[in-house]
C-alpha cells in the first residue's frame, strides 16, 4: 500500500468483529447486558425488534459509543482504544437521514470519501463509481433532497461504500423503502457481500431480510445475546408432520389420528402430528382412504427464524 | 481500471465497448486523517464565503467583506488628496470601525458552518470515519478563523499598500511603517479568534441558523449595553470591572495593548488596564472553545 507516514494502513488481520461481554446502560435502561459473539467474513444479520440495542452495539463498534463494560474488536482493532484505525477501514451506513439536502449525491459522495483519505481527484472518481454501483447512476448530479427515500438510502450506501472498506455497517438498510426498493438494496448487499467478499453486519428486525440476504445471524433480545449461528442452523426440521385438510375435516381428522394412538392436534385448518417414524405417512394416507377424508398436503415441520421469539 | 483504483474499465473492442460495472477493489493513495482534516477545513471556508453555493450564499459574506473595504477606500483617497495622517481611519482603529461589520460576519458565518451538519445529522457519517470529534471542531474553528482573518487582514494590508504608494518615497514609508505589519497580523488574529471561538460555542448549541444568529448577537450586544448602562448609572468601582463583560467591545479594546494605541471611550472611561482588557478576550477565547469543545464531545450524532 502506498502512502506517505501515517497514513492507513491495512487491518493487521482477517478477524472481523470480536465481542465480549459487551455492556451498555442509559441511565435506568440497559441497552445491552453482557454480550458475547464472533463475526466471521459474510453477511452477518444482526437481528431484534426495536430497542433490543442493535444500533448502540453498531455505534459503540464505530467507537462512537463509549462501553460500560467488556470489551470489542473491528478488524482486530480494539474499539475504545484504536477506534480512529478501525474507522478508516469501516463503512457505515445509519438507520436515519444524514445526507444534506443541498448538494448533489456525487459532490457529498467525494467528499465523504476525502473524509476516509482518499484525494481528491480519486474520491470524486470513486464517488461516481459507487453511486453507478447502487443504480445512481443517472441523478448523482441532482441534490439529494430531491431523492426518494430509496435513492436516498441508496446514497447511504454510496457513501459508505466509497473508500472500499473492509467492513460494512448497515444499520436498517431497507428501513421505509418499498418492497421494490428493498428487493433493490437486498440485491446490492448481497451482490457486495457474496461477489467482493466484503465483510458485511447488517441490522434489521426484518426476519425476511435477513433470510434474503444473510450467512450468519445474531440475534439481540433487550440487550441480550439471545442466539447466534449459520442461517441454516435456524432452519432446523421438527419431529412434527402438518397436515392440510382443509378448515372441516381438521377436527374429525384430528380425532380420528388420536383414537389410533397417534398425537395429533388441530391448528387453523391444518393438523400437526408428532413424527415418531416415517411409516405414520402411510397410517395417514391410509386413515385419509378409510375415512373418505380430504388430504391436500403432507409437510414435516421446519424451524424458521420466527421460531426464536415465539 | 482508473488510476485511482475506480471502477468503470472501458475495454476496447472491434464492435463496441465493455464497461464492468461492478465493484472494484480500490488501490490507490490512503492520506489518512491529514486528508480528512485538510477536507473538513477547506470545505468549511469555502461554505463560509458561500463558494460552490448558491448564488444567496455568496452575498452577506461578500456584501461585508465589501463594506469592511470603504473605510480602507476613504483613506487612501484622503492620503492621497490631503494627507494619511488626516485621515480617520488608522491602522490601529480600523478594527475597532468595522467591528459591527466582523460582528454581523460571524452572526451569519458561524451557524452555516455548524447548523446544517447537526440539523441534518450528518455528523454521524463525518464521526464513523478516521476524525476525531475534536479533528472537527478544530478544522470548523480554524476555517472561521481564516474567513475572519481574510476579512480583516484585507482592507489593512490594501491601506498599506496604498499608502505605500501615494506617497513619494515608497522605501521611506515601508522602513518607518514595517514594525506595523506584525501588529496587524496580532491584532487580526486576536479579534478572529474571539469572535470565532464565541461565536461557534453559540452555534454549536442548536441546530437552527437563526437561533445560533440571534444567540450570537444577543450576547455580544445585550452584553454590552447592560454593562455599559450600569457602569454609566452606578460609576463605581464593581461596576467598573463589570465592564469587562462588554463581550463586543473587549477585544477591539484589547488590541490597544498590540497598537500601543489610545483607548476608546469605554476603556478611558472606566479607566481599566488595556492589559487586562486583553486578559479578559484571551480568557473569554478560551472558554469559549472548552464550551465548544465539551459540547461536540457529547453529542450523541
Amino acid at each position: 500500500m502506498s502512502g506517505p507516514p501515517g497514513a492507513a494502513s491495512e487491518p493487521p488481520n482477517d478477524a472481523v468483529i470480536t465481542v465480549s461481554g459487551l455492556t451498555k446502560r442509559y441511565r435506568t435502561v440497559t441497552a445491552l447486558d453482557a454480550v458475547t459473539f464472533r463475526a466471521a467474513r459474510g453477511i452477518v444479520g444482526l437481528l431484534g425488534a426495536n430497542g433490543a440495542g442493535k444500533s448502540t452495539l453498531i455505534k459503540i463498534l464505530l467507537g462512537l459509543l463509549e462501553p460500560d463494560g467488556g470489551s470489542a474488536t473491528v478488524l482486530g482493532y480494539d474499539v475504545t482504544s484504536q477506534g480512529l484505525r478501525a474507522r478508516e477501514w469501516i463503512g457505515y451506513m445509519p438507520e436515519h437521514d444524514c445526507l444534506p439536502d443541498d448538494v448533489p449525491a456525487a459532490e457529498f459522495v467525494g467528499h465523504m470519501g476525502q473524509l476516509a483519505g482518499l484525494p481528491p481527484r480519486e474520491a470524486q472518481g470513486r464517488a461516481a463509481d459507487a453511486l453507478r454501483y447502487v443504480g445512481l447512476d443517472e441523478a448523482r448530479y441532482r441534490a439529494i433532497g430531491g431523492y426518494s427515500t430509496g435513492m436516498k438510502q441508496r446514497a447511504k450506501l454510496a457513501a459508505a461504500l466509497v473508500h472500499d472498506p473492509r467492513l460494512l455497517l448497515l444499520d436498517e438498510p431497507t428501513n421505509g423503502l418499498d418492497p421494490a426498493g428493498r428487493e433493490q438494496m437486498l440485491e446490492i448487499i448481497r451482490r457486495t457481500g457474496r461477489t467482493q467478499g466484503m465483510a458485511i453486519l447488517m441490522t434489521t428486525h426484518l426476519l425476511a431480510d435477513v433470510e434474503r440476504a444473510c450467512d450468519y445471524v445474531i440475534v439481540l433480545d433487550e440487550g441480550r445475546l439471545l442466539r447466534e449461528g449459520p442461517l441454516e442452523s435456524f432452519r432446523t426440521v421438527k419431529p412434527v408432520l402438518r397436515l392440510d385438510t382443509g378448515p372441516a375435516a381438521a377436527p374429525t381428522f384430528a380425532e380420528a389420528l388420536t383414537q389410533r394412538g397417534l398425537s395429533a392436534r388441530v391448528q387453523g385448518h391444518e393438523v400437526l402430528l408428532d413424527l415418531s417414524d416415517f411409516s405414520i405417512y402411510d397410517r395417514v394416507r391410509d386413515l385419509a382412504a378409510e375415512l373418505r377424508l380430504p388430504l391436500i398436503r403432507m409437510t414435516q415441520e421446519t424451524s424458521t427464524l420466527a421460531d426464536i421469539f415465539a | 481500471m482508473t488510476a485511482g483504483g475506480g471502477w468503470a474499465a472501458p475495454q476496447p473492442a472491434a464492435q463496441g465497448r465493455i464497461y464492468d460495472l461492478g465493484y472494484q477493489p480500490y488501490e490507490g493513495p490512503r492520506q489518512g486523517r491529514r486528508r480528512a482534516l485538510v477536507t473538513l477545513f477547506r470545505t468549511g471556508l469555502k461554505r463560509a464565503w458561500g463558494l460552490g453555493r448558491p448564488f444567496r450564499a455568496k452575498i452577506a459574506p461578500w456584501l461585508l467583506a465589501a463594506i469592511a473595504l470603504l473605510p480602507a477606500l476613504i483613506a487612501l483617497g484622503i492620503a492621497a488628496l490631503i494627507a494619511e495622517e488626516l485621515s480617520p481611519y488608522r491602522y490601529e482603529n480600523y478594527y475597532g470601525v468595522i467591528a459591527r461589520i466582523i460582528l454581523l460576519f460571524c452572526t451569519v458565518v458561524a451557524p452555516e458552518l455548524l447548523c446544517p451538519d447537526q440539523r441534518q445529522r450528518v455528523l454521524a457519517l463525518y464521526f464513523s470515519r478516521g476524525i476525531t470529534r475534536l479533528d472537527y471542531v478544530g478544522a470548523r474553528l480554524a476555517a472561521l478563523v481564516t474567513a475572519l482573518l481574510l476579512m480583516c487582514l484585507s482592507p489593512q494590508v490594501f491601506l498599506f499598500l496604498g499608502n505605500t504608494f501615494v506617497v513619494d518615497d515608497v522605501f521611506d514609508y515601508l522602513t518607518d511603517n514595517l514594525d506595523i505589519l506584525p501588529r496587524i497580523l496580532g491584532a487580526a488574529l486576536l479579534i478572529s479568534l474571539y469572535f470565532s471561538s464565541i461565536a461557534l460555542a453559540v452555534a454549536a448549541h442548536t441546530n437552527r441558523r437563526v437561533w445560533a444568529a440571534g444567540g450570537f448577537i444577543a450576547l455580544m450586544l445585550v452584553s454590552t449595553a447592560v454593562v455599559s448602562s450600569v457602569f454609566a448609572t452606578l460609576e463605581n468601582e464593581p461596576s467598573k470591572y463589570l465592564t469587562l463583560l462588554a463581550f463586543s467591545e473587549a477585544p477591539i479594546i484589547a488590541t490597544n495593548v498590540i497598537f500601543e494605541a489610545e483607548p476608546n471611550s469605554l476603556a478611558e472611561a472606566t479607566g481599566l488596564s488595556p492589559n487586562l482588557w486583553l486578559f479578559a478576550s484571551l480568557a473569554y477565547t478560551a472558554a469559549a472553545i472548552a464550551i465548544l469543545v465539551r459540547r461536540y464531545l457529547k453529542l450523541h450524532p
